[in-house]
C-alpha cells in the first residue's frame, strides 16, 4: 500500500516517539505509543503517548503555481503524554511530567540538524502551546506539533520541495 | 460473625451473584499479582476524552466487594497501575483496563471507574 506524504510524516513521528519505548539514552522509558483505533481504544497507562492528528489547513503563502501546482498544508499532531504514577509514589507528579516532556521533545527533534523535515517529507515544524491534561483520572501534558508539508495539488502521494 | 462480615458476605453472595448479573473478572495489582473476583460491570458508551475531541475512551463502572479476598479492598487499591481484566463488550475477548478512579465506596462495596 502506498502511503501519502502526510501518513509518511505520521509514521516517522511515531517511529521517533517509539525510540523512547525501547532502551535508550533517555531517562524516560515509555510504556507504549498508541495511534488510537476508532472504537476499541487504549487503556490509560503510566508513561504512555497517544498520537492523534488535529486540524489541518491549507497555507496559500507557501503554495506556488506550476503544472501541477504545489500546495502547502499545515497539519497539527497531538502528542498526548499520560502519566499515572503509583498513589504511593511520593514524587510530585509535575516532576514526572517535566521529565517526560523534555525527553519527548528531545527525541522528536532528533536528528537536530534536520528534524523538522521528518525524513524528507516536510518543510517546517514547530511545537505549539502546550495543554495540561488533568481529567478522568489521567494526568499529563499535550504537546501539539504543527508540521508543514507540500504536495502536488492533485496527488497527495507526491512530495514537493 | 460481625455486621461488617455479614455485609461483605451478602455483597459477594447476593449483589455479585454470578447467577444474576455478576461476572468473573481478574484484578491485577500494580506488581502484576492477579486474582479472580466477582464483579458487576456497567459498560458505558464511548466518551470523548480530550477537549479537541480527537481522543475517545471507553468507560466502565466496576462494582466489587470491598474486600481483599472476595473483591478489591479500598485500602489496597492503587489508581496508578492497578488493572481489571474483562471483556469490553460481552462475548468478546477480555482485555486489561486501568483503574482510574474510585467512584464511591463504603464498608460493603466499592465502585471503580476503568478506562
Amino acid at each position: 500500500m502506498s502511503l501519502s506524504v502526510l501518513e509518511l510524516i505520521a509514521v516517522e513521528l511515531e517511529r521517533r516517539l517509539k525510540t523512547l519505548a525501547a532502551a535508550s539514552s533517555y531517562d524516560t522509558r515509555l510504556s507504549e505509543v498508541v495511534r488510537p483505533k476508532r472504537l476499541e481504544t487504549f487503556t490509560p497507562k503510566h508513561l504512555q503517548v497517544i498520537l492523534t492528528q488535529g486540524d489541518s489547513q491549507r497555507i496559500d503563502e507557501l503554495s506556488y503555481p506550476g503544472n501541477p501546482p504545489a500546495v502547502a498544508y499545515r497539519q497539527v499532531f497531538n502528542i498526548r503524554c499520560h502519566v499515572m504514577p503509583s498513589e504511593r509514589n511520593c514524587e510530585a507528579v509535575d516532576i514526572v511530567i517535566n521529565q517526560m516532556r523534555a525527553d519527548v521533545i528531545s527525541v522528536v527533534c532528533t536528528p537536530q540538524a534536520d528534524w523538522y523535515q521528518f525524513d524528507g517529507q516536510s518543510i517546517d515544524a514547530q511545537f505549539e502551546p502546550e495543554e495540561t491534561i488533568s481529567s478522568e483520572g489521567i494526568d499529563g501534558i499535550n504537546l501539539p506539533i504543527a508540521i508543514v508539508y507540500r504536495t502536488d495539488e492533485h496527488d497527495p502521494y507526491t512530495r514537493r520541495a | 460473625m460481625s455486621l461488617h462480615d455479614t455485609i461483605i458476605a451478602d455483597a459477594s453472595a447476593v449483589f455479585c451473584n454470578l447467577e444474576d448479573f455478576g461476572e468473573t473478572v481478574t484484578y491485577y495489582n500494580r506488581d502484576g499479582d492477579a486474582r479472580d473476583i466477582k464483579a458487576i460491570v456497567v459498560r458505558d458508551a464511548l466518551e470523548v476524552l480530550s477537549e479537541a475531541g480527537d481522543v475517545t475512551s471507553l468507560s466502565f463502572a466496576v462494582h466489587v466487594v470491598n474486600s481483599a479476598t472476595l473483591g478489591i479492598s479500598s485500602e489496597e487499591i492503587d489508581r496508578g497501575g492497578d488493572m481489571i481484566e474483562f471483556p469490553s463488550q460481552i462475548g468478546q475477548e477480555a482485555t486489561r483496563r486501568s483503574i482510574v478512579r474510585i467512584l464511591e465506596h463504603d464498608e460493603g462495596m466499592i465502585s471503580i471507574e476503568c478506562r
